[in-house]
């Protein structure tokens, strides 16, 4: 494969398409290059079937996190990577995390527009109480690199029990939907609890990304 | 007030509102460019402003004119513009042609509201022979979503048609006539003219109708003769209506197509970008290792050591150089590293402190961070380890680190333990270049392309060898740079020559030495074949607080006039360059650099530049030169000015970079006002690590 590289190098050089040596890796015609090797498929490695990597196919029930882009219908196993206090951070074979408090999530990183952080006052509470008013404040970095953060009032409401398909089989859960305004952003979370857990959620991400929904397996 | 919605799910509604960004008006606004590259109808102005910030490239004209121009959004109210324009048979038919540089400005005075339209005052083509001046009052009002209409009155240009007297005439007769372009007298251009709203007015207006998201139709009456052109029997001008329409092809291409007083066919086509406005805000790289929380029981961790090997490793594998550490007091971990993969200083930092909060013992509460560059440490912050633990998914998270961690500058480097480098000293590469030559003489654009061979040899983090070797491609000289008729040295006017002969040539070979003499202080030693006319040494000292937004510098050069060939060998003409620069940087986003000294020809004068600088890298800027060179001596353009750009390359690739293309728009390359080009100068390096910088300006990126 070295070898192969090392003549592709040679002879795209020659025909002026590709730089060679560490001091091209970087180089914006190389990142141009390898993204025309994406989205046409020529060119470039072919990409290796998806395979359940060992962390997941190991893991112990309640340490995986099925997550779907809703929007992009990307799906990606999630698996435990770090607990700080009532958050757990989850990572995904791609290295893009997800961070949960008590369920809810509270930011993500390597998506395209990251949820970079959440205060989310009551919103669990809410939910334990079968339903009550909540307050959020979410952050977001704009395309100046700067933290903007949009205030939000929520209204938890139980809507009542709902039998969902999970993987591993058909779980009966009760439905509560988080209705979250704010003067710059509106968005309508909803939690499907087992036993007090939440064991699927459909939370906002951002505005790039829109919607995640995430399974416990 | 615009509304976008996300997600078009029943149960799910996520909507964003772009107010402030995109600006909110009383009525959707017809802000399509037109001829000239400017907001507008077809051929005349409006009084639209573009977006905040938006860079438009506009080709357009027809057969008589073709004119490139480049227009940015200067402030919400004001746009500047420049213009490169082809002018064919410029004294009759079958004769020369000709080219013209043109610079503009607009300054939108009243906006837009549900009773006002919006008015703005312009000149165009205010500098130079003026081939194209005019100046404007315009008034736009949006009749309802879908019509606008325009109205203004012009001078110069857009008072050659059916013109009347000029009413400021009454006031000083000076209005009343404007003094004829004159060739001869103006021939350097390069100054403003004197005969802004002199002489007889015209009206000129039009409407525009948005038929549908992507297709405007346009019509105005011109109140631009074109008398020239009709005189010398270039133009067949039949009528002053204008029709044509704008077909907006996807967001960010706009083409134009229209027929001009009734005899040509005119198209163009706009591409616009708004530095404000990226893809992916967020960037597409992946996610940083999470904090390591210590557990509330210290002593179960007591167990974790520090391993040097890993620390590098995972360093490394973020991106990041480990460069010195000293984790000699228990309590305190002081770590000094080079970021080669991020644009922001505090998106690196904040992947260093996670990585240490998952390397160092649990004793150790407090990281003081140093990032360096070229082998210099740009500042130290001191962050309390329990914070990174406390703000991690915070909303306010990036701020309250900001707020916790005080940022200085470096003490000494001593109780540093120095990490051996693990880079390979010697690094190289072999790939294409190109090199766009803008307004070189007759030549609106050139390519010069060709292979190239870069190697750097690292004898410290500071001392640092390189060299590019290039072999072009092109088999044709280069055209010409605007003949040399003036006494002056040729500095700069005999690039052209260089390399000519075919053979590789070097384009620059040099050894750099950085240094920090003292606090606050910043030195740096270039000695080589330094650019591609000249070689020699050039040596540069900046102060720089790490808060502080004013800079000043001081630059010494002694170089010597490279030969043609462009290998070893040097000219006869040495000289003894520098300047003292000052630099400020606003809280507006705005930069001004003024840099007074002595330049390449031997001439003294300064440099004023002014830059609009975005947090995300992008530079638009402008700048000129005057020195004691008359403008009669300087050549055509009277002094050096020009804009310039810089792109940083994550904008648009996504991933993370420090790679970033900068870009001189200069109206002529003369020989008076030139200044060395050196490689590496310190001021952009240190403000990237400091708090007033890029630094504290991308602070939002620590978590990320």
């Amino acid at each position: 494969m070295i070898y192969f590289t090392k003549h592709l190098c040679t002879g795209l050089l020659i025909v002026g398409l590709t730089a060679c040596g560490p001091l091209y890796e970087k180089s914006f015609a190389n990142t141009l290059l390898t993204t025309a090797q994406d989205v046409t498929g020529v060119g470039g490695a072919t990409p290796a079937v998806p395979a359940i990597p060992p962390s997941v196919a190991n893991a112990v029930p309640g340490d995986v996190l099925l997550v779907t882009i809703v929007a992009r219908d990307a799906v990606a196993p999630l698996t435990k990577v770090a607990q700080n206090g009532g958050a757990i951070t989850w990572t995904s074979p791609g290295d893009v995390t997800m961070s949960f408090e008590d369920g809810i999530l509270v930011g993500t990183r390597g998506l395209t527009d990251d949820l970079m952080g959440v205060d989310p006052v009551g919103v669990r509470a809410a939910i334990n109480a079968g339903g009550g008013t909540a307050y959020r404040l979410q952050s977001f970095l704009t395309s100046e690199d700067q933290i903007v953060t949009r205030e939000l009032t929520c209204i938890v409401t139980r809507i009542g029990p709902e039998d969902i398909q999970i993987i591993g089989g058909a779980r009966t859960t009760t439905k509560f939907e988080e209705d979250c305004k704010g003067p710059t952003l509106e968005f309508k979370n909803s939690y499907w609890l087992a036993g007090g857990e939440i064991i699927r959620s459909r939370q906002a991400v951002s505005a790039g990304v829109g919607f995640i929904q995430a399974d416990q397996l | 007030m615009r509304i976008r919605h996300i997600m078009a799910n029943s149960t799910a509604l996520m909507s964003l509102f772009i107010g402030g960004l995109i600006g909110g008006t009383a009525a959707a606004q017809d802000r399509s460019y037109n001829l000239y590259g400017v907001p507008g109808l077809i051929d005349t102005p409006n009084a639209r402003s573009a977006p905040d910030a938006e860079i438009a490239t506009t080709i357009g004209g027809f057969i008589l004119q073709q004119r490139g121009s480049f227009s940015f959004q200067l402030l919400p109210n004001l746009s500047g513009t420049f213009r490169y324009s082809g002018i064919d048979q410029e004294t009759g038919p079958g004769t020369d042609g000709t080219f013209d540089r043109s610079f503009d400005l607009r300054y939108r005075f009243i906006e837009e509201t549900d009773v006002l339209p919006d008015v703005a005052i312009g000149l165009q083509d205010f500098l130079g022979t003026g081939d194209l001046s005019a100046e404007y009052i315009v008034a736009t009002k949006a009749l309802n979503d879908q019509i606008d209409v325009t109205a203004g009155i012009g001078w110069g240009r857009l008072g050659s048609h059916n013109g009347f007297d000029n009413p400021f005439g009454a006031l000083d007769p000076f209005f009343e006539t404007r003094p004829l372009r004159d060739k001869v007298e103006f021939k350097e251009g390069g100054t403003v003219t004197g005969q802004f709203f002199r002489g007889d007015m015209g009206v000129f207006g039009g409407v525009s109708y948005r038929y549908s998201d992507r297709l405007t139709f346009k019509a105005e009456y011109s109140s631009d003769g074109y008398v020239r052109e009709t005189d010398n029997g270039t133009l067949d001008n039949g009528s002053p209506i204008n029709v044509g329409l704008n077909y907006t092809y996807r967001s960010g291409l706009d083409v134009q197509l229209a027929y001009l007083y009734g005899s040509e066919i005119a198209a163009g086509a706009t591409v616009t970008l708004n530095p404000r406005v990226r893809l992916s805000p967020s960037g597409r790289e992946t996610a940083p290792v999470p904090v390591r929380v210590r557990p509330a029981d210290l002593s179960a961790a007591a167990s974790w050591g520090t391993n040097e090997e890993t620390l590098i490793q995972s360093l490394k594998d973020a991106g990041i150089t480990l460069n010195g550490y000293d984790v000699t007091s228990d309590t305190v971990a002081r770590v000094r590293y080079t970021n080669t993969t991020f644009r922001s200083e505090a998106q690196a930092m904040g992947r260093v402190a996670r990585i240490l909060s998952a390397e160092l013992p649990a004793a150790v509460d407090t990281f003081v961070l140093e990032p360096q560059q070229k082998g210099i440490p740009l500042s130290a912050t001191t962050i309390q380890r329990r914070n990174l633990e406390t703000f991690e998914n915070r909303a306010q998270g990036a701020a309250l680190i900001a707020q916790t961690s005080p940022t200085t500058d470096v003490t000494p480097a001593t109780g540093l333990t120095y990490v051996l480098d693990t880079e390979p000293a010697f690094t190289w590469g072999i790939g294409p270049y190109a090199h766009l030559i803008v307004f070189n003489g007759n030549a609106p654009v050139q390519i010069d392309g060709g292979i190239e061979v870069k190697a750097r040899y690292t004898f410290a983090p500071n001392i640092i060898a390189k060299g590019v070797v290039r072999q072009s491609a092109r088999t044709l000289p280069l055209a010409s740079v605007t003949k040399n008729d003036t006494d002056l040295p040729t500095v700069r006017t005999t690039g052209s020559r260089y390399g000519k002969e075919g053979n590789p040539v070097i384009q620059t070979l040099t050894l750099a030495h950085y240094g920090r003499p003292g606090a606050d202080l910043y030195s740096r030693v270039t000695a080589g074949y330094l650019e591609k006319l000249h070689g020699g040494i050039s040596s540069e000292v900046l102060w720089k607080p790490v808060g502080s937004q004013l800079a000043l510098g001081a630059e010494l050069n002694y170089t010597t006039q490279r030969d043609f060939e462009q290998l070893f060998g040097f000219q006869d003409y040495d000289v003894v360059t520098g300047h003292l620069s000052g630099y400020y940087s606003f809280d507006n986003g705005y930069h001004a650099q003024v840099d007074v000294g002595k330049y390449l020809a031997g001439d003294w004068g300064a440099t004023f530049g002014i830059d609009r600088e975005f947090e995300n890298g992008w530079r638009v800027g402008a700048y000129f030169t005057v020195t004691d060179v008359p403008f009669e001596d300087f050549g055509e353009g009277s002094f050096d000015k020009g804009i310039r750009l810089t792109v940083p390359n994550d904008f648009f690739i996504g991933t993370a970079t420090r790679d970033k293309v900068s870009t001189n728009l200069q109206s002529l390359q003369r020989d008076g006002g030139a200044q060395l080009k050196v490689d590496g100068r310190l001021y952009d390096i240190v403000r990237d690590g400091h708090t007033a910088g890029q630094f504290g300006d991308t602070f939002g990126r620590f978590w990320r």
